[in-house]
């Protein structure tokens, strides 16, 4: 690209860069809490319950050091052509495919449940038409800036959301916190329903998968897995601490009936100059939305292209409109016929937790054992 | 469509091969040529010489543009008294330039030279009228303690001043020229051995590919050197200062600077950049660091203000505590516009009110401005067309927005601020953010010189933020900003 | 061009429901900060609210009669000209009457209400509020807001019984604790405190009057302040009281000590001990803390009897390794439970003078 010409959407997406190593963490943080630190997993009530995440966090731990195995091998690296060495082209279109349909799916959810959200605290007369198609917009200006500034735009994402923690801070102290609520904290018997219970939490440390398709992006992989590791122990702390907060404020009983106790706890501050910061928060969660879809643009574009043997072209800023139309169209007719009642929100909701839980299981260790089994065979050639 | 561009790009090959094929011949390199190329202009003068010694001398020259008294003194004098038969012993002007072609000869004139005609041969003799203003004190960026000189519109002398603050061999400088009828003079400046040399090699191809006719100012300049033309961001910084040119050299930086103009460029800069002053390396560094947190602050409050007024008086009346409700209810009870275009109309009177103080001359200016904020001000709010809480929020949020030391930034955020207050008009704090996110996802975009902008932030280097937002002792800064990618890190020279 | 095509999909899509969300502009709404519910006839609920003036308007009630909570705030906003609005509800008042009846389906409506606030204060009113209100607007029109900031002053200072909506529910739900309510009464045209309502479940059951108002704050939470302690009783009058209230069990809980510790100034005695002398000023002292010992496990009783858990004692109960009691079992071993209640007085200073009786009618500072 001729250097005086004046920086062009193609020739950015052209000439990509990549990630540094160290970002891995605050990328796994912010795809693990994106969709449950609003929602906070509905079965963590009673206090005995915050062992499940430390177990939880214990396996998402083991988890991605499998998936940093992976990352490691040559064919992570090579990106697209990687996957097609390690499994052929076939598989490759089939699971790209299939691919189309997992994201779709979690986007929409993530992003419809988001806008439920903002439609109970904010705007209850206004239609979720809008904000959708301003929240794609914005995503779709974010992924026209390439892959390696959508990964870079994980710390503002990070930056702009991680200060909410501070807001909470208050509800530790005793003036808001009764401390008796976070006892018995050691369970006298095995509760009912353990194992569903961990499924949960391990749902919500779902996301960090998505990296698998991402080898390439960063600069160097060596040492990568202690940077996924601070990351999955971050999000950890930060489920241990809204729980926590959570229960001290309201208390085993009075959590069951609460719809998004992390978002109604701010109703309670008030501050010298101003009140509902709710509002204010729930506003600013929208820039992990944002950072969420621009990145299901591009996987979007990729799984499409790989479907229709299109991969091979360089990517296009209208490529990335079109997948950003499809995407956000699909988001619109999902809201207007799937998402309606909230009998159907609950069993879309139960469907997304299952399939982020099983892709966060079977992605990394599907994809390790593929490449390790080959490169063992090769280096036995 | 890939056709059709590679038509296009075809066509446009051939046009350029048969422009060259179509140049005509160079002219014989005569003074008669010369003559005849510069007539019609009333003050191109012929003087006619004639020494026993030397033979019949012409000089040639444009009167505007020559130091006559220098002419007389040290070439006219010379020449009709000259006893020596080399003209180089007789002539005693620092250069004495034999030219080979017409086009040198033509640029020679027209930068105020004078054309020697001798034995057939053309030379030329470097004496041009240096018109300029003293050194004087900036006027946009000055500060209490410190260097009051500024830079001129005389180029060699804005090189003096920092050539005096920078004494090394290293400091190469570079000419360029711009602009096919200005033929401006560019410098482009560096420290070599610590300037990325990629950097170097940006700014110089990016400055002689330019194609345009004139270039009057660095403004001007700096609009094709950008990477992106479109955005409200300044990409380079403009100075007046000597001091601070010197040290954005000494950091890694390149600077250009530009002939009939005061401002030199400097790039590549960052967001942050933007928000310094050369007063925060003259201020207690705990003193500085919170006048620059204040500065973020005082950007993002006026940014910020009146949407939020706007916002919680359309949409969400249950943020205000009940004191303040009450108090914008009484205020606002007997307004016949909705809150936005209330703001609206209070904004672009300030800026009205702005730009004709800057129109005025200097003597009614005061006036102009105590009339339009005071009486304007006190009328709207007796009239009833504006709440005196809004005039208040106005006035503040146009004195917060006069913090950011760069000038070129305080109007980039005006045009931020409308566009929030239509967002805010429509959704409420929920707007106000999705604004302030395009924002940041624009500012995380922009490059210059191809470097990201709002480094050290994206690219994240650690070791830059001891200088970005608050200012540490300078004895901890022991490090170039990382973001430059500078051949010598440590500023000791132990250290490489 | 682009933003053109966005913005005009926006408009589309969105159809008729709202391509831009229903504005809340603060000149076309009226935000009210008090709402009263009392018992109407035939179990309806009658509502009045406090509207604000603005301006040159009036000051007013409005009162509409209603079987569910939220049609009469749909009934009210249609009485007035401007759309009422709650996110600004500060105080809700609820008559004796209808606390008596159960309160927690119109409370639970006002939780579902995304624009009210948690913080909201809530009151118990004996006697005729809405006659008070209307007297008021005469002298002073902003009595709403005076009774807001007079909640707000109180609640951080902690002599009064000050309760918002969520520490209401917080304890109506948990099985450790019982709700409790202040009391004002309406006496001679005056709104006055009255002491403080005892809640089972959602239900009054039962009034502290004022005098022993001090009693019920010194167990009901962990640290309190207050600037009085009147008790005329022993012709002293404590003031500056910090007290600390512990709560331990012994014998595998089958027996609670209640554990309050006052610190504090004499701040007026009339009695005939003569402070200036350690050994009478003991007695006194000995003797306060007994009478208030015995004051203390009356009302302890009292709430036995109820089943009724106000001072939070079963949360105590909770241990960090200890299977809890459920709420039932809870319920059956509070009210058989023996308590015994231990108070330490301290007292820093016992009066700048303290006057000293030699004789009948003669007094020597």
């Amino acid at each position: 690209m001729p250097l005086a010409q004046t920086l062009r959407m193609e020739g950015r997406l052209a000439n990509e860069g990549h990630w540094p190593v160290w970002l891995g963490w605050i990328i796994v943080n912010r795809f693990q809490i994106v969709y449950y630190i609003l929602f906070l997993p509905h079965v963590l009530i009673y206090p005995y319950m915050i062992w499940i995440i430390p177990i939880a966090a214990l396996l998402s731990h083991l988890n991605l050091k499998v998936l940093s195995i992976w990352l490691q091998t040559p064919q992570a690296r090579l990106g697209g052509a990687g996957f097609t060495q390690l499994l052929g082209g076939f598989a490759v279109r089939l699971l790209a495919f299939l691919g189309i349909g997992v994201i779709l799916m979690q986007s929409a959810i993530l992003t419809l449940s988001y806008l439920d959200i903002v439609h109970q605290t904010l705007f209850p007369s206004m239609s979720k038409a809008t904000p959708l198609i301003l929240l794609g917009l914005a995503s779709l200006y974010l992924a026209r800036l390439g892959m390696t500034s959508v990964g870079n735009f994980a710390i503002l994402a990070f930056i702009m959301s991680f200060w909410m923690i501070l807001i909470y801070v208050q509800f530790l102290l005793p003036q808001k916190a009764v401390y008796e609520h976070l006892f018995p904290i050691f369970p006298q018997n095995v509760p009912h329903h353990i194992l569903s219970n961990l499924l949960t939490v391990w749902a919500a440390f779902s996301g960090p998968e998505y990296l698998a398709f991402a080898g390439k992006r960063f600069a160097a992989t060596a040492g990568l897995f202690r940077w996924l590791a601070l990351g999955n122990a971050v999000t950890a702390l930060e489920y241990i601490f809204f729980f926590v907060i959570t229960l001290l404020f309201y208390g085993a009983e009075y959590l069951q009936k609460i719809d998004l106790p992390v978002v109604q706890i701010v109703r309670y501050i008030e501050l010298p100059f101003f009140e509902r910061l709710e509002m204010i928060m729930v506003s600013n969660y929208m820039i992990l939305i944002i950072f969420m879809n621009a990145l299901f643009i591009h996987y979007l574009y990729d799984a499409v292209c790989t479907a229709a043997r299109f991969a091979h072209k360089p990517k296009s800023a209208l490529g990335l409109t079109v997948a950003a139309i499809l995407l956000v169209s699909f988001m619109y007719f999902f809201s207007k016929y799937f998402w309606v009642l909230e009998s159907e929100q609950n069993r879309w909701t139960t469907l997304h937790l299952w399939v982020s839980g099983a892709t966060y299981a079977v992605i990394p260790s599907f994809l390790a054992l593929a490449a390790c089994l080959r490169n063992k065979r090769r280096a036995d050639k | 469509m890939h056709w059709l561009t590679k038509l296009l790009a075809s066509i446009q090959r051939e046009k350029k091969q048969q422009i060259a094929r179509k140049q005509p011949e160079a002219p014989p390199l005569s003074l008669e040529y010369i003559q005849q190329a510069f007539q019609n202009i009333h003050d191109a003068k012929t003087i006619e010489i004639n020494n026993e010694f030397l033979g019949n001398i012409a000089l040639f020259y444009i009167r505007s543009l020559v130091d006559v008294r220098q002419l007389q003194e040290f070439v006219i004098f010379p020449l009709q008294h000259s006893s020596h038969t080399s003209l180089r012993e007789t002539v005693s002007a620092v250069e004495v330039n034999e030219l080979n072609t017409v086009e040198e000869a033509e640029q020679a004139v027209l930068k105020g030279s004078v054309i020697l005609h001798a034995e057939n041969r053309l030379w030329s003799i470097i004496l041009p009228n240096s018109v300029s203003r003293a050194i004087e004190t900036s006027e946009q960026e000055s500060i209490i303690y410190g260097p009051k000189d500024s830079f001129s519109e005389q180029i060699d002398q804005n090189l003096t001043l920092i050539r005096r603050r920078l004494p090394i061999r290293a400091l190469k400088s570079e000419e360029l020229t711009v602009g096919s009828l200005s033929k401006t003079t560019v410098i482009l400046l560096y420290i070599d051995g610590l300037t990325n040399p990629e950097l170097i090699g940006i700014a110089r191809e990016k400055t002689s590919v330019i194609e345009y006719d004139t270039f009057l100012d660095t403004s001007h300049l700096a609009h094709f050197l950008e990477d992106h033309i479109c955005s409200v961001f300044p990409q380079f910084q403009q100075t007046d200062r000597p001091d601070a040119v010197v040290a954005a050299l000494t950091s890694g930086k390149v600077v250009w600077l530009v002939d009939n103009t005061p401002f030199a460029l400097i790039g590549p800069i960052t967001f942050f950049d933007l928000f310094q002053s050369p007063e925060d390396y003259i201020h207690r560094w705990v003193v500085a660091s919170f006048l620059r947190g204040l500065r973020f602050f005082a950007f993002l409050f006026a940014m910020v203000l009146t949407p939020i007024y706007v916002a919680l008086t359309m949409h969400h009346y249950q943020m205000m505590p009940i004191e303040l409700l009450y108090v914008l209810l009484e205020s606002r009870s007997q307004i016949p516009f909705n809150p936005f275009w209330e703001a609206l109309f209070m904004l672009l009177t300030l800026e009205i009110l702005k730009e004709a103080s800057l129109r005025m001359p200097s003597k009614s200016g005061q006036t102009l401005g105590v009339v339009g904020g005071i009486v304007i001000g006190q009328a709207a709010v007796a009239a009833k067309i504006a709440s005196n809480i809004l005039i208040i929020h106005v006035a503040v949020m146009a004195i917060a927005s006069f913090l950011i030391p760069n000038y070129l930034m305080t109007n980039s955020s005006k045009l931020i601020q409308f566009g929030l207050l239509i967002l805010a008009a429509w959704l409420g704090m929920w707007g106000i953010t999705l604004g302030l996110i395009l924002v940041l996802i624009h500012l995380h975009g922009l490059t210059s010189l191809k470097q990201p902008f709002i480094s050290p932030l994206v690219p994240f280097y650690a070791t830059d933020w001891k200088d970005t937002i608050v200012r540490l002792p300078s004895r901890w800064m022991i490090q170039r900003p990382a973001y430059l990618k500078p051949l010598k890190r440590y500023k000791f020279s132990k250290r490489k | 061009m682009k933003i053109m095509i966005v913005l005009a999909m926006a408009v589309m899509l969105s159809g008729c429901m709202g391509f831009a969300p229903k504005t809340n502009l603060i000149e076309e709404i009226t935000p009210t900060i008090l709402l009263y519910l009392k018992e109407g006839e035939n179990s309806a609920v009658e509502s009045t609210m406090v509207i604000p003036a603005v301006k040159e308007e009036k000051k007013q009630l409005l009162t509409v009669r209603s079987k569910m909570m939220k049609e009469s705030r749909y009934l009210l906003t249609r009485n007035y000209y401007r759309e009422i609005k709650s996110g600004q509800l500060h105080l809700l008042f609820i008559s004796e009457e209808m606390a008596r009846k159960g309160i927690i389906d119109h409370i639970n409506t006002l939780l579902l209400d995304q624009e009210i606030k948690t913080r909201m204060y809530l009151a118990v009113i004996r006697g005729d509020f809405v006659s008070y209100l209307q007297s008021q607007f005469d002298h002073q029109e902003g009595i709403d807001r005076f009774l807001y900031k007079m909640f707000r002053h109180y609640e951080k200072k902690g002599d009064l019984t000050i309760v918002d909506l969520h520490h209401f529910l917080v304890n109506y739900y948990s099985p450790y604790s019982d709700p409790v309510l202040p009391m004002f009464t309406i006496r001679q045209g005056q709104l006055i405190y009255a002491g403080t309502a005892l809640f089972r479940e959602d239900r009054l059951v039962k009034s502290i009057p004022i005098k022993e108002d001090f009693l019920f704050q010194l167990v009901r939470r962990h640290q309190c302040f207050q600037t009085n302690i009147p008790l005329p009783d022993r012709n002293i009058v404590l003031g500056s009281v910090f007290s600390t209230r512990e709560i331990d069990f012994a014998d595998r809980y089958e027996h609670a000590i209640v554990k309050v510790r006052l610190r504090g100034i004499v701040e007026e005695y009339t009695g005939d001990k003569d402070l200036s002398r350690p050994e009478e000023a003991d007695d006194m002292i000995r003797d306060l803390e007994r009478y208030l010992e015995e004051r203390i496990r009356e009302h302890i009783r009292e709430w036995q009897k109820l089943s009724i858990d106000p001072a939070h004692i079963g949360r105590k109960t909770l241990s960090p390794f200890r299977q809890p009691f459920s709420g039932p079992e809870w319920k059956r071993h509070w009210r058989d439970l023996p308590v015994t209640v231990r108070v330490e007085l301290e007292l820093e200073n016992l009066g700048w003078i303290k006057p000293k009786k030699q004789g009948p009618g003669q007094r020597v500072g």
